[in-house]
């Protein structure tokens, strides 16, 4: 499983590129020091660079290493619990970037914050505590996000990543690896910011692995925000509790999900041109 | 001995169900009390005078338009996901992230938006309005 | 595990993926440290590579003080060029972005959102007239802006008119779409608070931004249609075989159209400019949607040169304007809430007229030089029994520019910059004219019935047929203050005798046998009693209608009244003249022999047999 240790590579390299990256970012003036750090720090928009693509890469890596043990049959290797804390380990992902994409402070972050607070507060009964928990209070500058962006999501993903590959540490060679395909891909693909107030009259775009969301929300209930990644958290978790069929028919459904995530991705896109 | 087990192994999962459910209640009511949910804006009334004169100007998230004696004030977050609308040319306001339209009025007109804009409470301060959002 | 190809094919990524690094990085830091990279107390990285001084407009919106962003948009925190300039607006001001610009919290957000209910913005006076001159409209009134028009796709012929001959002046119209009349200013705000480029001036400098707005900066779109800001200058456009007739006397103007001289406004020859006189809200409107200009203008002649009107005064303590104490701040001036002020017609204060010894004085803004300004004599010029009605400017404008006839012509075949598409477009209007004239104006009864001077607005065939559209003959008078604000009024018989003034048109006035009569010097081809430059008949069933619901030509019994006195103006040609005090009782007078008057002929009013022979008898004794 030579990807799943690359990701946990991907993940350390990304874990010590947010440490270089901490003393440079202010929760009160995000988007300035972001300038600042892209602008005026030397190789400040490589440490960036590094960062935000071994972030991509340990989402993408996941997601690529689910793929590959639901393709090889291989999650019955997993106890339950811990088969269920590896698919957490999707959303901990998932959320941990979201806390890095907003940290931006532009206007598409706080756009996506906005977002995001009214999608959990849409979880019934214990909505408005964990956008509260999460987000931080309304008016609040961006450090409850950057707690839980360094703090609690990237210990989660490093615990639950290190229980699934049953070691603590990344072996040396996947993390010289991964540094090393980050720092290819930072140094060739500037990583940019988005604009300080929104256009007229135009969409702005939230992070690239959520725009199907984005795009699921021009038409369905806010709530769908969290009901759509629940669904396919659960069709994929289930897959180890299924034999046959079932198996079969939950793996369509995650596939469809897949799918139809892709067509919203897409058609967002076209309503933002 | 095995049934023994069992049950402080449901009793221990049922003490940390009740404590947790202890704690969340903590938490919730320290958060719906924590001192956000009201918001007042004052609106002078050199501001409205402008207002009136000017067909609407925003202040403070805030669309304030029509006679100076009897305003009407529009919030400008959207009422879907709480995005700031953006007043738009020729009237009415745009959200940018989902894309719902609003009429001058408030009233939507397009997009996932279902409620029309909200309308601040207003009440008399000195010769203007003091906006409160709640 | 991994295989050394692996980690060689890695490694050889990582240094290309280094080496783009290192060149950016280089990049970055040569681009560093030039200079300053704030402006006025917040970050404006702009200023780190616009360094140059000609980048610099100076004045309160000098680089240091506001920066580049303020007005440009775009990103000042960006360091790289693409982000920095990405959502930039190249023209500020432009009314597109103004809230965003000119108008954002902080600046000029009253001042902003005025402009784009201001008619300059919105135009639609024009608009209205022009589409009811072309039959498309059953009024000369109406809410439709230019802006409106432009956005339309499909335009009726009034409306293409419009788009190519006439949007170019509105304060939406873009530079970019714009022809000279406005040479490279920019639109909205730009148009009047930015410094004139002329073109191919080279270095372009940025223009300074400001509040002095000069005379030459009004005058590329006000040298159109009533061309009031040429007449103040005592310029009158003519026709180039005109100009070549003229000779040395003639003059060319900013964007080459010939021109001939006349007396330029008084006021102008006493050094004030437009903005001497007309308010904010006269240019900037006062936030109501007006449609007509005459409605917007809040300036009188009254306001300064009295008497004021009823509640024209007050005093400062009264005044809530807060514009007007804006400019007061910037100009640091003040004034005490007891002094004097007068008002415009809707209330806006006159805050450059003072109360001085004996009178009022009048600030020249940009000079801060202080004029005496006359008051209204209370003398029989201005007591004149019959008179009531007459507006300042009907006696007072000099002249104002005439062209009689106007032949508007669709070509379908031309092309011609159409302001809508800032592009040229495929058909072409084309106006003819039988050539420009400076001259007294005529006399209209404006809709609130007073007279006022008036000049042929549209006395023209239209020939839109070969563009599917109306083939119209138009024969409109328009009413204006022409602003040839001349000191000495014209005199009584340039109105009284004067066929053009009673808006006859050209032609000979005859008294014979008692009556009037009137022989145009060139009938027109649908009415051989009509000039082909007049408005209307001595005996017109119905008076000429112009440019306003309510405009009209002097109707016949104001005709009769008008030239019943023109007997007597040979010899009574003085408003101090006795015999006018109480005409009725003169003539009354006369009829019955108790006076000795010269004229003989049989014109009005009529003198009896009597009257022949009768001695000349004091005129104080007629009462």
């Amino acid at each position: 499983m030579i990807l799943g240790r690359v990701t946990f590579g991907l993940l350390a390299v990304a874990l010590f590129s947010g440490l270089a990256l901490a003393p440079f970012w202010s929760a009160g003036r995000a988007l300035e020091s972001l300038e600042t750090l892209n602008g005026a720090t030397p190789w400040g928009f490589f440490l960036r660079g590094v960062h935000a693509f071994s972030a991509w890469g340990f989402l993408l890596g996941t997601l690529a290493h689910l793929g590959e043990v639901l393709w090889k049959r291989t999650e019955s290797r997993l106890r339950p619990a811990v088969w269920w804390r590896s698919v957490a380990l999707l959303p901990v992902a998932v959320l941990a970037l979201l806390g890095g994409f907003l940290m931006r402070g532009d206007a598409e972050a706080q756009a996506a914050l906005a977002v995001w607070r009214e999608v959990s507060s849409s979880v019934p009964i214990a909505g408005r505590a964990l956008a509260a928990l999460l987000l931080g209070l309304p008016g609040a500058d961006l450090a409850p996000v950057s707690l839980h962006h360094a703090g609690t999501f990237t210990l989660l993903a490093w615990l639950l990543t290190a229980e699934h590959g049953g070691t603590l540490l990344p072996d040396l060679r996947s993390t010289v690896l991964a540094a090393l395909a980050s720092f290819a891909a930072a140094g060739l693909f500037p990583v940019s910011l988005g604009p300080p107030v929104a256009p007229d009259g135009a969409l702005l775009l939230g992070p690239w692995y959520l725009l199907g969301l984005q795009g699921a929300l021009l038409d369905l209930p806010v709530a769908a925000g969290w009901l759509l990644p629940l669904a396919l958290l659960l069709a994929v978790g289930l897959v180890r509790h299924a034999d046959g069929r079932a198996r079969a028919a939950l793996l369509a459904l995650a596939a469809a999900w897949g799918a139809g995530y892709l067509a919203l991705t897409l058609r967002l896109l076209l309503a933002a041109r | 001995m095995s049934s023994r087990r069992d049950f402080l192994g449901t009793a221990w999962a049922a003490a940390g169900v009740a404590a947790a459910a202890a704690g969340t209640a903590v938490l919730g009511r320290a958060l719906s009390g924590s001192p956000e949910p009201e918001r007042g804006v004052r609106l002078p009334a050199e501001l409205l005078a402008r207002a009136e004169k000017e067909g609407g100007l925003v202040h403070e998230g805030l669309h304030v338009r029509g006679p100076a004696a009897s305003p009407v004030v529009l919030d400008l977050t959207c009422t879907h996901l709480r995005c700031r609308v953006a007043p738009v040319e020729g009237g009415g306001f745009s959200c940018p992230c989902h894309a719902s339209r609003y009429d001058a009025e408030g009233r939507v007109t397009a997009g996932p938006a279902s409620r029309p804009l909200a309308r601040p409470r207003l009440s008399p301060d000195g010769a203007g309005f003091v906006a409160r959002l709640s | 595990m991994f295989r050394a190809q692996a980690l060689l094919l890695a490694l050889l990524l990582a240094l290309a993926g280094l080496l783009g690094a290192l060149g950016r990085e280089r990049q970055r830091a040569a681009a560093l440290g030039r200079a300053p990279d704030r402006a006025g107390g917040k970050v404006e990285r702009c200023v780190t590579c616009h360094v140059r001084p000609e980048e610099d407009p100076g004045g309160a919106h000098a680089r240091a003080a506001v920066g580049c962003s303020s007005c440009h948009l775009g990103n000042p925190f960006a360091f790289d060029k693409a982000r920095a300039h990405a959502g930039m607006e190249p023209e500020p001001g432009a009314l597109r972005s103004v809230a965003r610009t000119c108008g954002r919290s902080g600046c000029h957000v009253r001042e902003a959102a005025r402009v784009a209910t201001s008619l300059m913005a919105r135009a639609s006076g024009i608009v209205s007239v022009n589409r009811w001159a072309f039959g498309e409209v059953s009024e000369p009134r109406g809410t439709a802006t230019m802006v409106d028009l432009l956005a339309k796709e499909e335009r009726t012929p009034a409306e293409d008119h419009l788009a190519k001959l006439c949007a170019g002046c509105h304060l939406h119209a873009l530079r970019a779409s714009r022809d000279d009349a406005i040479h490279g200013n920019g639109s909205g705000c730009s148009a009047c608070h930015v410094a004139r480029r002329l073109p191919g001036a080279v270095p372009r400098p940025h223009p300074s931004v400001d509040a002095h707005v000069t005379d030459d900066r009004c005058l590329g779109c006000h040298s159109r249609s009533g061309r009031i800001a040429l007449t103040y200058e005592g310029l009158y456009e003519i026709e180039p075989a005109q100009a070549a007739a003229l000779g040395t006397a003639a003059t060319t103007l900013h964007d080459g159209r010939p021109a001939g001289h006349a007396e330029a406004d008084v006021h102008r020859r006493a050094g004030l400019s437009c903005v001497d006189c007309h308010l904010h809200t006269d240019l900037m409107g006062d936030g109501t949607r007006h449609e007509h200009s005459e409605s917007q203008v809040e300036i009188a002649c009254e306001a300064c040169h009295g008497p004021a009107r009823d509640g024209g005064e007050t005093t400062w303590a009264e005044v809530r304007d807060p514009i007007t104490r804006d400019l007061l701040r910037q100009q640091g001036e003040t004034r005490p809430p007891g002094e004097r002020v007068r008002l415009g017609r809707h209330g806006t204060p006159v805050w450059n007229l003072r109360p001085s010894e004996g009178g009022w004085s009048t600030l020249r803004k940009r000079q801060g030089v202080a004029l005496a300004t006359r008051p209204t004599p209370a003398d029989a010029n201005h007591r004149l029994p019959g008179h009531e009605r007459l507006t300042c400017s009907a006696c007072h404008s000099a002249w104002a520019p005439t062209c009689s006839t106007c032949h508007t012509r669709y070509d379908a075949e031309g092309a011609q910059w159409d302001f809508a598409k800032a592009a040229e477009t495929p058909g072409r209007w084309v106006e003819a004219s039988e050539g420009y004239d400076a001259r007294p104006p005529a006399l209209a009864v404006r809709p609130d019935g007073r007279i006022a001077p008036a000049i042929p607005g549209m006395v023209m065939d239209l020939d839109a047929a070969a563009g599917s559209g109306p083939r119209v003959s138009r024969r409109l008078y328009a009413s204006l203050d022409p602003h040839s604000t001349g000191k000495k009024a014209r005199d009584c018989a340039s109105c009284h005798l004067s066929s053009w003034a009673l808006g006859l048109g050209t032609g000979t006035l005859s008294f014979e046998s008692g009556a009037a009569s009137f022989s145009p010097a060139s009938p027109a081809t649908d009415d051989a009693r009509l000039a082909v430059d007049g408005w209307t008949l001595l005996d017109a069933p119905s008076p000429g209608i112009g440019t306003r619901v309510g405009l009209r030509s002097l109707d016949a019994a104001e005709l009769r009244r008008a030239l019943a006195v023109s007997a007597c103006l040979p010899c009574h040609a003085k408003a101090t003249d006795l015999v006018w005090r109480d005409f009725a009782g003169s003539k009354a007078r006369l009829a019955r022999g108790g006076t000795r008057c010269g004229f003989r002929s049989a014109g009005s009013p009529r003198p009896s047999a009597r009257a022949e022979g009768a001695g000349l008898v004091g005129l104080k004794d007629i009462r």
